[in-house]
């Protein structure tokens, strides 16, 4: 029973104060005192991703991210459009993002797990191959290691294959053996790691900007504490740079990153 | 669509009345016949204030499901109301708030030939420093004819306090023949985590250089001897300025010498293991006096870093966060008074992070910095883990010109050391960000807000004129002695 019912019933107050007039008099200050209470329990359940969708409080959610340190995502990483009841479920699911998935581990400090928040975040990562060098993103690192997420986000490691083994040995020569990217001048450095997207990702430039700052921000705050992120190389598949696509022959033209799209985004 | 706002903003006593007013008046009441000071008014008036503290307490509510919004909520007269963000701790993140803690230091209390000994109770002795702060003895000490002993002396208040090393040097209860001071030792005592019954001595000749933490891992469950059971071996690792180095595994013989630093080893019981397989072992040199420092109680914003902290803190893999974490709920639990954390991956060595720590100061104690990474090495995977050292400190000084009326310049003087010095030491390590920066434009706030009468050709550590000052990401400024005294104070009639 709410107040409006309540103020107006016998139990409250004499006889004399439930006169047609008072009846209504008590109604109305009843009305206001629900009222308040229905915001108190409004209050309450906003807290909650549930709730919170329930009644309609966006900002409600992002606060909840904000606790859970997971932000709202979108389709592209200038954006936060992603709808409040999918922002909700992930919010929800805050402990197996953070720790580990029964089913596929991920987590903080994973691969998979970096990959993944890239993706919400707006980041094109996903493969939509085979084949598999026309969209997506690599994540490669020093000693040779690729990861790459396919169609469904599910981690495939792909693995050393051979058109990654050019990496220096510490004299400074490409020995042909060792697999990987020479991101460090040292042979095993292998806590280093870089990403590579196949396709371009208009608003991601290696200035100050919000796509940058949310790159940079998500490979720090996924990444294993050890793991040194190296930055990111745009290279569109219709980019031509030295070594990619691995046809490429020495002299041909437009050999230089900043042409067709492909560039280099620094890390913090 | 609804926001935060509606739940966050309290409707005053004037918009329930006039909620009130249209309520009834929808009813059919004659409401535009009621004058002010009425009866059918001053009822209102009386209903809305009645119900007019619900309006707090929706506020009170929604705040407290958020961590930042119950972090800085107040109540209508605008004082803090502290309990929804720590109920909000310890229900949903297990965590309790961290009290006020006093400040213990190691002091050497000597006593000249012939005026000895002394035996004093807890409590009966007290020290006090140059800057004023006075500390007492926590347990019994006796104090050798013609020797000196050292005893755990604790501050009489809690909180920071900042008192240089060699700077507590009187006893306000004086004993005939005994001096103190808090003195700069060879070594810190050891930090263990130690089921063996062997014993590690640490010695040297004069105080050993550079500055390290030794950690000595029990790689193999045994004996020096070999009699009764295999002959221990263990693996050291030496940290030097954060950079760690590990050698061995070595067979533990009685001595082994790292530099100018001789570890003294020696068996406990007979005929079975001294040494356990996985026991570890730190010290430090130098030992600096400072063994706990005291901090106020824990801020707030602090609490609910720490719950947030407690999302990385569920994976398998620690991630930067995870480590910084750590270092935080370390500092908490051991009362080491560190403020502020940060991590970076080593670009040194693969596979180690760097985590740099800092108390209220500006700096780090060497024992603090082993006890972080004793807390850290028990809880960090095999395949990488943590070197931490103290941030590098900045000694900010500063210069520049400040007008301030005659009557004023007192307690300005006095208000801006505290307020630019309470800014130093909220500082990130590396720099508030965008930029990695100490602004010098706070000075002038500061100075601003305190009412002086002009200020001028500020600036921090001769950068230039209203130029930041640009840290690393390892460092942290540290306030100066003379901190805003420094600055030139003209007086205005």
């Amino acid at each position: 029973m709410g107040y409006e019912q309540f103020l107006q019933s016998m139990v409250f107050g004499p006889d004399w104060s439930h006169g047609p007039w008072w009846q209504k008099f008590w109604a109305s200050i009843g009305k206001v005192i629900d009222s308040q209470n229905l915001l108190m329990e409004t209050a309450y359940r906003v807290r909650n991703p549930g709730g919170a969708v329930a009644l309609g409080y966006s900002d409600a959610l992002d606060r909840q991210g904000d606790d859970r340190m997971l932000p709202r995502g979108g389709t592209d990483p200038t954006v936060s459009d992603e709808s409040n009841a999918t922002y909700a479920a992930r919010l929800k699911n805050a402990w197996l993002t953070w720790g580990q998935d029964p089913d596929d581990g991920a987590g903080a400090g994973s691969v998979l797990g970096i990959l993944r928040q890239l993706k919400i975040a707006g980041f094109p990562v996903e493969m939509s191959g085979p084949p598999y060098w026309t969209d997506g993103c690599f994540l490669v690192n020093h000693v040779g290691k690729i990861y790459i997420l396919l169609s469904g986000g599910v981690l495939d490691p792909v693995g050393t294959p051979s058109v990654c083994i050019n990496r220096k040995s510490l004299d400074g020569t490409v020995s042909g053996t060792l697999t990987g990217w020479t991101l460090d001048a040292r042979d095993q450095f292998y806590s280093k790691w870089m990403l590579v997207f196949l396709e371009d990702v208009a608003s991601l430039t290696n200035v100050e900007c919000p796509a940058r700052s949310r790159l940079n921000g998500i490979c720090k705050r996924w990444k294993s504490g050890s793991a040194q992120y190296c930055g990111a190389a745009i290279v569109p598949s219709t980019a031509i740079v030295w070594g990619y696509p691995y046809t490429t022959e020495w002299g041909q033209a437009d050999l230089n990153w900043g042409t067709n799209g492909a560039r280099f985004i620094d890390p913090e | 669509m609804a926001t935060l706002d509606d739940l966050l903003v309290p409707r005053d006593r004037d918009t329930i009345e006039a909620i009130l007013l249209s309520t009834l008046q929808a009813e059919g009441f004659p409401v535009t016949d009621w004058y002010v000071g009425g009866v059918a008014r001053t009822i209102l008036k009386m209903v809305a204030s009645a119900i007019l503290d619900r309006e707090t307490w929706i506020r009170y509510i929604a705040s407290g499901g958020f961590l930042d919004l119950a972090s800085t909520l107040v109540d209508p007269e605008g004082t803090p109301v502290e309990g929804w963000l720590e109920m909000l701790a310890a229900q949903n993140f297990n965590l309790a708030r961290a009290p006020a803690t006093f400040t213990q230091k190691t002091l050497t209390l000597s006593c000249a030939s012939g005026q000895g000994p002394y035996t004093r109770a807890a409590g009966e002795l007290k020290a006090i420093s140059q800057t004023g702060n006075r500390y007492v003895n926590v347990a019994s000490v006796t104090i050798p004819d013609g020797s000196s002993v050292t005893a755990t002396f604790q501050a009489e208040s809690p909180g920071l306090i900042i008192d240089a090393t060699g700077t507590i040097d009187q006893l306000t209860t004086p004993l005939p023949g005994v001096s103190v001071v808090d003195a700069t030792t060879q070594f810190s005592t050891p930090v263990t985590s130690w089921t063996g019954t062997g014993t590690i001595v640490p010695s040297a000749t004069g105080m050993p250089s550079p500055a390290r933490t030794l950690k000595v891992t029990i790689a193999q469950s045994g004996r020096i001897d070999g009699t009764g059971a295999p002959v221990a071996r263990f693996t050291l690792t030496v940290f030097t300025a954060g950079t760690p180095v590990t050698s061995g595994p070595y067979d533990v013989t009685a001595t082994h010498a790292d530099g100018d630093i001789t570890l003294t080893f020696a068996d406990g019981s007979a005929g079975t293991n001294s040494f356990i397989a996985g026991d570890v072992w730190y010290v430090s040199t130098p030992g600096q006096p400072t063994i706990q420092m005291g901090a106020d109680q824990e801020l707030l914003a602090t609490l609910a870093q720490r719950c947030r902290d407690m999302w990385p803190a569920l994976s398998a893999i620690p991630t930067e966060g995870k480590y910084a974490a750590w270092a935080r709920q370390c500092s908490i639990e051991e009362s080491l008074g560190v403020n502020r954390v940060a991590t970076h991956p080593s670009t040194a060595v693969a596979g180690v992070v760097n985590v740099y720590v800092s108390d209220a100061r500006g700096t780090a104690e060497a024992s603090t910095v082993v006890a972080i990474q004793s807390y850290i090495d028990k809880r960090s995977v095999d395949i990488e883990y943590a070197a931490v050292d103290a941030a590098t400190s900045v000694t900010i000084n500063l210069t520049g010109k400040v007008w301030v009326k005659r009557s004023q310049m007192t307690e300005v003087k006095a208000a801006a050391k505290t307020s630019w010095n309470s800014y130093l030491s909220g500082v990130p390590i590396g720099g508030e960000m965008p930029g990695g920066i100490v602004r010098v434009s706070k000075l002038d706030q500061i100075l601003e807000d305190l009412g002086v009468f002009n200020s001028s050709e500020l600036a921090i550590n001769a950068g230039g004129t209203d130029v930041d000052l640009e840290l690393d990401p390892d460092e942290v400024p540290a306030a100066s002695a003379s901190g805003t005294d420094a600055l030139t104070w003209y007086e205005v009639p």
